[in-house]
Order: structure tokens, then sequence, then C-alpha cells
């Protein structure tokens, strides 16, 4: 082959590889695009969320659904109590909270039992979910419906599963101690059950709490982040909450329920055997083996998402923060993939085998890298002289006009809809940052997420930790 | 026009006219923010004037007082909040002086939407009113309404307002071929329990499986010899699932006269059966089942094995010669 054949051959790989990219940026916004007039139906069609938690209280008060929330901690003893009496203060009728000590090696066990005159019981646990020993239970003197599990250390998964083995009660919720419910998060979460026998799991829409004012563990005024970063946190996770997952419910192909807030009908956890130990991604992974649960089985099932259960949490502040908590993400994603390999594209699973999970692999493993590559070949080759600019203006149209125009469209649901927003001035703040994010975030994110693939084919399993900066006392 | 102008332009135009309509949401909201303050004031205004009427809602000069707010919803909002804040005397006249102003008309026409989301908000808003007004217009609705959800929150609102209509109504009105949800068995038990005999007869008379299995759960809140015989009749049903029913219908009464019914349940064929019986012996603390639950802590069935284990740790200690022995000394 003489050199000028190699050359061609090259030349013509590198068109094809930016033809690849601009189609794969093409079909993933096009996908984005039918979930957004999807979202906006499914938004506009659902009755109108109860405004008060009075107005809850009232519809729900005589006939609750027993709750048992599950809440685990490890070495928190700065923030237990306070974390504690917030989720005590939760506005429901009927819950207990459990607090499971994984192993904590600072005071943690001892503030609880101190702060709240905790008396050792003994508790039945109806399966035994988790791999280490029970060290102890008790149950709180003063506040009845808070219990305590201590138990030996074996991470976030093990004490989830913990809980679920001594709770009771018909509905479980899991949450993150880190994370702020909002104090009628309960009473809106259990909502959809009472009219719907197939529903076996809710999950929350979580906001970001950077440049909220908190206050006893409640976001007592909501404010809009001051660095550029979280406040385009802030406009992703409208995309992600408002449209995304609307969209996937709508269409029953929700994969996901965060980690930081989710109502599950504790006896279908305990049949598909609680979180697994052995994944970065145990929420992706525990949703996805519901799905093959249920399908696998035949029954009617039903995985809800409602935007008005808002849960706070704290998005890393700082680029390396980032980087670690995406690059994980993509590490949980890849690893659900692979350990679910059989559903993508099994028609025994339905549309999560033939629509869910396809989109799965195309948003997160094939859509990334090339829209990396596509960042790099275009101008490269365009400042070449080996592309036409019109493939550039596509791709720029593709990949920037487009993302502006979903950003502003989760930004109209949020207005339309939600209404968290504080201020006039805080929604152009965040139009202008649905903007700006889309020319540097979002590539940023891309390259995170390839990261996160390079970390998975090397196991790097090794848990990076994402800096925090605290709440902001109001 | 080549491809790349064109998508260039298709996309600049939508971003062009979303940013537009995202502007006009913008001001709107500033413009409400403006305004927000004086409804607030507003508000506390209705409040403070409110207030001290109440005691004399049936007195003329309270109603011209209050002229200037009638049919304002802000009003409403008001109003909604102090009743469900009020009990008693205090309440009625508060109601009655919520009809006189109107407030609930705005309301009432809503309920009358074509569509079906506006009339379940305007449901979920109008349970917190209890009036005659209220409740008629709320029958009306779960009698007649063409959607199933509709008149499913209706009779959720009837529950709170306890203004249900008779049980062949209710049963007509939710009949949506499974009178599954948790909701339908809410309606249904607080309807037993203001309707006792009603029920009963339903049960008799009842022919589809699925209101029977729910009609049979009502039965749970109704403390009549009646109704207990109905709940053996239902352990006698071919159905396992109607016989699991009427044991959780047993466990929740909990009267004795059940326990012989309960004993033979623990030997029934089927094992979901079985794990019912068991706990339900447990939970009526029954002593004559101690030596079946022995016997099913070797079932074949994990979750009976596991039932019955639970069930005896429930029941009362049992009397062995050593204990007796201990308690004479």
């Amino acid at each position: 082959m003489t050199v000028a054949s190699l050359d061609t051959v090259f030349t013509t790989s590198l068109l094809l590889l930016t033809f690849f990219a601009t189609m794969a940026v093409g079909l993933q916004n096009g996908v984005y695009g039918v979930q957004l007039v999807a979202s906006a139906l499914t938004l506009w069609r659902r009755p109108a969320a109860t405004r008060t938690a009075l107005d809850l209280w009232s519809r729900q008060v005589d006939y609750p659904f027993p709750v048992t929330i599950l809440a685990p901690a490890y070495n928190e003893e700065l923030s237990i109590a306070q974390s504690v009496r917030s989720l005590l203060a939760l506005n429901y009728p009927d819950f207990r909270l459990f607090i499971i000590n994984d192993g904590s090696k600072d005071r943690t066990l001892q503030i609880l039992i101190d702060e709240f005159a905790c008396e050792a019981i003994a508790l039945d646990a109806d399966v035994m979910l988790h791999t280490t020993r029970t060290l102890g239970t008790y149950r709180s003197a003063t506040n009845p419906s808070l219990y305590v599990i201590d138990k030996e250390n074996g991470r976030k998964a093990d004490a989830i599963n913990c809980g679920l083995s001594y709770a009771q009660t018909p509905l479980v919720c899991i949450i993150d101690s880190d994370s702020l419910i909002e104090s009628d998060g309960l009473l809106r979460a259990t909502e959809p059950f009472m009219t719907d026998p197939n529903l076996i799991a809710v999950g929350g829409a979580i906001r970001i709490v950077n440049g909220c004012k908190v206050n006893g563990g409640q976001v007592t005024t909501v404010g809009i982040p001051r660095g550029w970063l979280p406040r385009w946190q802030t406009v992703e996770y409208m995309r992600a909450f408002l449209t995304a997952r609307v969209a996937a419910t709508r269409w029953s192909t929700l994969m996901l329920i965060s980690g930081a807030f989710g109502m599950f009908r504790r006896s279908v956890l305990l049949e598909v055997g609680g979180y697994r130990h052995d994944t970065v991604g145990e929420d992706l992974e525990l949703v996805t083996r519901l799905h093959r649960h249920c399908r696998e089985q035949r029954r009617p099932y039903v995985i809800t998402f409602v935007p008005d259960i808002v849960c706070w949490t704290e998005a890393p502040a700082t680029i390396a923060g980032l980087r670690n908590q995406r690059s994980r993400w993509q590490q949980g994603a890849l690893e659900t993939m692979i350990r679910h390999r059989a559903m993508i594209g099994n028609p025994r699973y339905g549309r999560i085998g033939m629509v869910a999970m396809p989109m799965m692999i195309l948003e997160d493993l094939v859509c990334p890298v090339l829209e990396v590559l596509g960042y790099i070949l275009i101008p490269t080759l365009w400042a070449l002289g080996m592309l036409k600019p019109d493939l550039a203006l596509i791709f720029l149209a593709l990949s920037v006009l487009f993302g502006i125009l979903l950003s502003l469209g989760a930004l109209m649901h949020e207005e339309l809809q939600v209404r968290r927003t504080p201020s006039a001035r805080g929604l152009a703040t965040l139009a202008l940052s649905a903007v700006v994010e889309n020319l540097g975030y979002r590539q940023l994110n891309s390259a995170f997420r390839i990261l996160g693939m390079w970390k998975h084919l090397r196991k790097h399993t090794a848990w990076a930790a994402v800096p925090r900066v605290g709440f902001q006392s109001g | 026009m080549p491809l790349a102008q064109f998508l260039l332009l298709v996309m600049g135009g939508a971003a062009g006219v979303l940013l537009g309509a995202f502007a006009v949401l913008v001001v709107r909201r500033g413009w409400q923010e403006s305004r927000s303050a004086a409804k607030a004031s507003r508000g506390a205004v209705f409040r403070t004037v409110l207030l001290p009427l109440i005691a004399r809602a049936d007195d003329d000069a309270a109603l011209s007082a209050l002229h200037e707010w009638r049919r304002d919803p802000v009003a409403l909002e008001v109003a909604g909040h102090l009743l469900q804040l009020m009990r008693g005397g205090e309440r009625d006249k508060l109601m009655a002086l919520v009809e006189r102003l109107e407030l609930l008309e705005p309301e009432l026409a809503r309920i009358r939407s074509r569509r079906a989301v506006r009339r379940i908000a305007a449901i979920r808003n109008l349970g917190n009113f209890p009036s005659i007004l209220v409740g008629d217009a709320l029958a009306r609705c779960f009698g007649n309404d063409a959607e199933p959800a509709v008149r499913l929150e209706a009779g959720l609102a009837l529950v709170r307002l306890q203004r249900l209509p008779t049980v062949a109504e209710c049963l007509a009105a939710l009949d949506d071929g499974s009178f599954a949800t948790p909701a339908h068995r809410i309606v249904l038990r607080a309807l037993a329990a203001q309707r006792p005999r009603e029920m009963i007869d339903a049960w008799r008379a009842c022919r589809g499986r699925a209101a029977r299995l729910a009609v049979t759960d009502a039965l749970g809140d109704v403390f009549d010899p009646a109704a207990f015989q109905a709940l053996r009749e239902a352990l006698c049903d071919p159905d396992p699932q109607m016989r699991c029913e009427a044991l959780r219908s047993m466990r929740r009464i909990g009267h004795p006269s059940l326990g012989a019914a309960v004993l033979a349940a623990l030997g029934d064929k089927e094992w979901i059966v079985r794990v019912q019986a068991a706990t339900t012996a447990g939970a009526m603390r029954l002593e004559g089942a101690r030596k079946s639950l022995r016997k099913l802590r070797n079932d074949r069935h994990w979750w009976v094995r596991y039932r019955a284990e639970q069930a005896l740790g429930m029941l009362p200690a049992a009397v062995t010669p050593a204990r007796r022995k201990g308690a004479a000394a």
C-alpha cells in the first residue's frame, strides 16, 4: 500500500468518524427533543399538585400507609442529631425512622443513644438481606418512632439492606442522610400508592441546595447558587428530572430512582434481595433489577416519578468534585449495563429491553465517546481544510443550539409546573446559565464520562470523595 | 438552501422563539411577584375582618361587611385554611359564611370542567368544605362522572365529609372492574362503619368477584354478629383470595367468636390462606391454635413456617407443669 493510499484511508476514516459523531449527537438530541414534548404533555395533563402540607395531611390523616424511613449513617457525629430531628419532624401520620449505624468509628451511636434516650430492645427481622453482623437494636424512649440499628461496617447498600430486614411496614423510604427532604415529602410520595395497586416504587426530584438557606434541617429560603458550576448543575438537574424522568414515567421506562430519595414497596425489595453490595451505582442497578424481576414474573407493575417530591442535595462546587461524581455515575451505569446485558434488545423485557436499555447504551456509552471525538476532530479537520464548513455548522447547530433549546424547555416546565425557583431574577439567571452551560460544561461532562469508562476498564473501584462545602444556615 | 444553513436557521429560530417565550414567563413572574405582597396582605386583611364576624354568621350586617369579598379566590383560600384548623360550632358558622359569600361558586363551576384533571383539582379543594352544597355536588360527581378516577376522588372527598350515599350506589360508582386500589377500600371501609347492615346485605347480593372481595374487606370494620357469620361463610368460598380476605377482616375485628373459624383455616390446603390464618391466630391470641401452629412450623412453605413461629411468639406463655409449680410456690 502506498503512502498516498494510506493517507486516503486515514482521511476517509476521520471523515467517517466525524459523520458518525454528528449523527450520534443528532440522534441523542432528537431523543431529548421527543422527551421534552412528551414531558410537556404529561405535566399539562396531570392534576395540579396539592398546594399545602395541611391539605395533603387532611386528605391522608385517616388512612395513612405505614412507612419506615431507612437512613444509613457512617461517621456522622457532627450532624446526626440534627438530621434525626429534622427527619422526626417530617409531616406524616404514621412512620418509623430507622437510623442504621454502619459501624461508625466516631461517636455517632453514643450521640444517638444520649440525645434520644435510646434503650436496647429486641427487633425481629423477616429476612437477613445484610451480610454483616447486627451489634444491637435500640428504641428511643422519648420518640417512640425512632429506632437505631447498630451494625458492623458494610457500606451503604448493606446498611439499607439491614434496615429492610428489620422494617415491618409495607412501604419503605430510602434516603441519603446528607440530603434534605421537604417536610411534606412523605405525604406526596405515599399519595400515588393510594390509587395504584401495581405501584412498586416512587422517585422524587433532586434539587441543588447550594445557594439556599437551611435551618433545622429544612430549606427555609430557596436561592440560586452563586458559582457557575452549581448553577449549571441546577439547570442540568431540571433537564434530567423535569423532562427525561417525566417522559420515561409516561412511557413506563423509568430506569433510575435516585438514591437520595425513593419510596418502595418493601415486599418487592425483599423478593429481589435488596441492594447489591458490589456496585458503585446501586440505585440504578436496583431499579433495573426490579424491572427485570417483574418482567420475568410477567406481573403488572409501575415505577413512577413525582416532580413535586423534592429532596435537596449539595452539588460539587469544584471541577475535581464534579469529575469524581460523574465518573462514578458512569462506572455505575456501565456495571449495570454489563450485569443486565441479557435484557438489552430482548423482547422478553418489553420496552425496557427494547427501548430503555438501548437508550442507555446510546446515552451512556456511544454518545459521550462520539461527541468528544466530534469536538476534537471537527475543528481540527476544518482548520486543516479537510472538512467543509457545512458539517462543522451542522455539528454546532445540533450540539449547542439544540442543547440551549432543551435547557430552556426544561426551565419552562419548572416555571409553569413546579415553581421552586425563587424569583424572576433567579429565572433569568438560570436562563443565562442554560445558554452558557452548552459552551463548555456539557462537553466537560462528556469527558468525565469517558474518564468513568476508563476507570471501569481499569477496574478502579476506590471511592473518590466529592468535597462538600456544607449547608448555608439562615 | 444547503442543509447546514437550513439546520442553523431552524435551530436558531426555535431557540429564539423559546427564549422569547421564556422572557414572557420571566416578566409574568416579575409581575406576579409585585402582586404577591398585595395578595398576602389582602389575605391577612380578610382574616382580620373575618375572625370577629364568624360568631355572627347569621347576621346580615356581618354579611354586608364582607360583601366585597364575594366569590374572591383569596378569601376562599383563607377560609379553607381556617376550616381545617377549626372544630365544632365555630367551624359550622364559618362554613355558613363561606356559603353566603358564594366563595365556593368558582370551584363548583370547575367541578363541571371538560378536563378531568381540573375536576379532580376542584374536588380536592372542595373536600375541605363540609357543606351540604358541596356534599351534593360531590355526590352528583361521584354518581355520574364518566371518568373512574374522578369518581374515586369524589368518593374520597365524600368520606372526609361523611356524606357517602348508599352501599349499592357506592358500589356502582366505584365499579372500575377491579376495586383494587387502597382508595376503593378506604371508601368502602368508611361506608361499612356508617351503614353496617347495608354492607352485610351487599355482601350477600354481590356477584362480581372483585366487588365481593372489596366488600369482604369492608366487613372487617363491622362489629355485628351478622357480619361475623358472613365472614365465616366467606372462609368456605372456593376462591383462596376470598378466604384470605375473610381472615384479614377477622383479624381486624378480633372477636373471640371467630376463633373456631380461624383455627379451621390453619389446615387450609392453600399455603397463602395458611399464612393469613397463622397471622390472624397470633394477632387474636388464640390459645387453642398452639398445637396447629406448632405443626405449621414444619410446613413446606417458608412464609407459613415464619408466620407460625411469629404467631407462637404472640400467644400467651403456655402453662407447663414446671411453671404451675413455680407459680404455686
